[in-house]
């Protein structure tokens, strides 16, 4: 049934493809931008539409299949079914009117999940078969260090659930992932294991600030965002985890690293914009 | 040109079409006097002349249209027919006379002893620095466009060490109005569609760092064909892999510039469609914007 969550992370790329256009067309005083925002956004509804339709003719066809028992589900017959949109132009003679013709915004989901890397994946493909990657997107993945923790996901699938599960939470992060009704299984794209372990051993965390409460600034100075140690940075006395944030990468941010007090650096780039700090995720204090 | 100000849905809006629009603009100014073709000076500076080497790249309008429908080219020590004294005397009466110029400047200007690290040629046997010719043409000429990183605020040209004390324009001109293009180097697009825009509207939409906004304003990380797996913490481990290069060292969520959507060398690929960002048409390129790679990044 991967087509289906094909479709479904279309629709929701579709929609937030229309919010941010009418972001766009809000905050812009410039006609063109305008004029072409609402030209995307006419694509984007077009596309929408014949989406929905999709679904629909799906469906009526799957009422269809439950009267005939020993037909097979169509989507699950053959291989032309893997690329759903195409298919089902082919098949169903949903022309949609527009949003063949006109250009698609590049960053469209579609490009991606048609490409024939991950669909071609065979069914036990470890983690980025098409199964997995849009099985569990109802799951949210926690992330114990993540700025960015809203559309991610836990993996857990039918044909990975003999794996042992590696945990990325703290313990008692972990504890309550446990209770949900499946085991977690999270790939290790996402969680190196191995990381991990070296990080049990040679972060200070665990012995030093069992809670992450105080750093020293000699502490503080570990926190490089390299080899295992996530990234620290502190700015008017409060530590903050950038790891995962996204104006982070590789643990610099313009030319400053982390492992250091920015407080100075922050006031001359951001006065007034505390918000940032706001959306940072605190774990303890410089002392 | 009213018609031109309203491009309702679902007309096409490729770069074709566009460009196509944009032909006939111009093509129906001209007829009827409403454009002018100006002169264009572009003057190369301490740097790598990497941005007239991209500008020949530009395609729709391409190179030749530039300069034989849209500017006339009075100076360009690369492609201008005389040269020695002849060539820089021409650079003097632009400065001195009262004829009306676009100067475009790419490469930094350097500072060091007078600016003598850096000649842009000899006149009655005295030397020509850059850092004069900058300050000279860039009084007169109606508008200034910094070209490229280096122009903008020192770029490669003023990275550590810095040993001729390279600097953006505006440190030299800081009284002047300059319209911005950082990149390195520049795609053709951002001068040619820069240049259009003054030659047919004038001065375009600028952002608090002078850049055009119609280049300039979308985060790259937002519109990177990447996205769907930087939010679902997806990363590469290798260049070759088609995940999020976040954990590698993209720069993309700190880089405005459209490169996702207008593509490179033809609009055919960009630089993620196989490996990161370097932020290259970020302020502060190349040394804060480094280390560019990295394989030792935590991941979690
Ligand atoms: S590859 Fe770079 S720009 Fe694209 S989503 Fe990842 S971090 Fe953002
Ligand atoms: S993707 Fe980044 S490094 Fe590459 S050209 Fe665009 S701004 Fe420069």
């Amino acid at each position: 049934m991967a087509n289906h969550y094909t479709i479904d992370s279309e629709i929701s790329a579709a929609f937030s493809e229309i919010q941010y256009l009418i972001q766009i067309i809000y905050s812009t005083g410039n006609p063109y931008a305008r004029n072409l925002a609402l030209n995307q956004l006419c694509n984007q509804t077009t596309h929408l539409k014949f989406l929905v339709q999709f679904l629909q003719t799906e469906r009526n066809t799957a009422l269809q299949q439950q009267a005939k028992p020993n037909a097979t589900h169509p989507f699950q017959q053959t291989q032309t079914h893997t690329i759903p949109v195409q298919a089902g132009v082919e098949k169903n003679q949903i022309v949609p009117t527009q949003a063949s013709r006109l250009p698609q915004p590049k960053n469209s989901p579609q490009q991606l999940y048609q490409s024939p890397r991950l669909l071609d994946q065979p069914a036990e493909a470890p983690y980025h078969s098409t199964e997995v990657l849009y099985q569990s997107t109802h799951i949210p993945y926690q992330s114990s260090r993540g700025l960015y923790q809203t559309p991610q996901t836990q993996f857990s699938s039918a044909s990975n659930q003999s794996r042992q599960p590696y945990q990325i939470q703290e313990p008692s992060q972990s504890a309550q992932i446990n209770q949900s009704a499946q085991p977690p299984f999270q790939p290790s794209r996402l969680l190196y294991p191995d990381v991990q372990r070296q990080r049990q051993i040679q972060s200070p965390t665990p012995a030093g600030n069992p809670n992450g409460q105080t750093f020293t600034r000699e502490q503080l100075t570990q926190f490089t965002g390299m080899n295992g140690m996530p990234a620290y940075v502190a700015v008017n006395g409060v530590v903050y985890d950038v790891t995962n944030n996204a104006a982070w990468s590789l643990a610099t941010h313009f030319g400053l690293k982390a492992g250091n007090d920015l407080t100075g650096e922050f006031a001359s780039c951001h006065a007034g914009q505390n918000w940032i700090l706001a959306q940072l995720k605190p774990v303890g204090r410089l002392v | 040109m009213k018609k031109l100000d309203i491009v309702l849905p679902p007309e096409s809006v490729t770069n074709e079409a566009i460009a196509q629009r944009l032909y006939q603009a111009v093509t129906s100014g001209l007829e009827s006097g409403h454009v002018k073709r100006k002169k264009l000076v572009w003057l190369e500076l301490n740097g790598c002349s990497g941005n007239i080497i991209s500008l020949l790249n530009g395609f729709q309008p391409d190179f030749e249209y530039a300069i034989t429908q849209m500017v006339d080219i009075v100076y360009s020590n690369s492609m201008m027919v005389e040269d020695g004294e002849k060539a820089i005397n021409r650079l003097f009466e632009l400065a001195e006379g009262d004829e009306d110029f676009i100067l475009g400047i790419e490469g930094a200007v350097a500072l060091k002893n007078e600016g003598m690290y850096h000649l842009v040629g000899n006149r009655n046997g005295q030397p020509v620095t850059g850092l004069q010719a900058a300050k000279m043409l860039g009084e007169k000429a109606s508008s200034v466009i910094a070209i490229g990183a280096c122009a903008v605020d020192g770029g490669p040209s003023a990275a550590r060490p810095n040993l001729s004390q390279s600097v953006g324009l505006q440190t030299v001109l800081d009284n002047r109005e300059i319209i911005k293009l950082p990149g390195c180097p520049v795609h053709p697009d951002w001068f040619l569609g820069t240049l259009a825009h003054l030659l047919l509207y004038g001065q375009p939409e600028l952002d608090q760092q002078q850049r055009p906004k119609m280049f300039y304003s979308d985060l790259l990380h937002d519109r990177c064909p990447r996205r769907p797996y930087f939010d679902k913490g997806v990363f590469s481990e290798t260049l070759g892999e088609p995940y999020c290069l976040f954990k590698l060292g993209c720069r993309g969520p700190v880089t405005r510039i459209d490169c996702p959507t207008r593509q490179w060398n033809g609009h055919v690929n960009w630089p993620i469609g196989a490996s990161t960002c370097i932020g290259c048409a970020q302020s502060g390129f190349p040394d804060r914007m480094a280390p560019f790679i990295s394989y030792n990044t935590t991941r979690e």
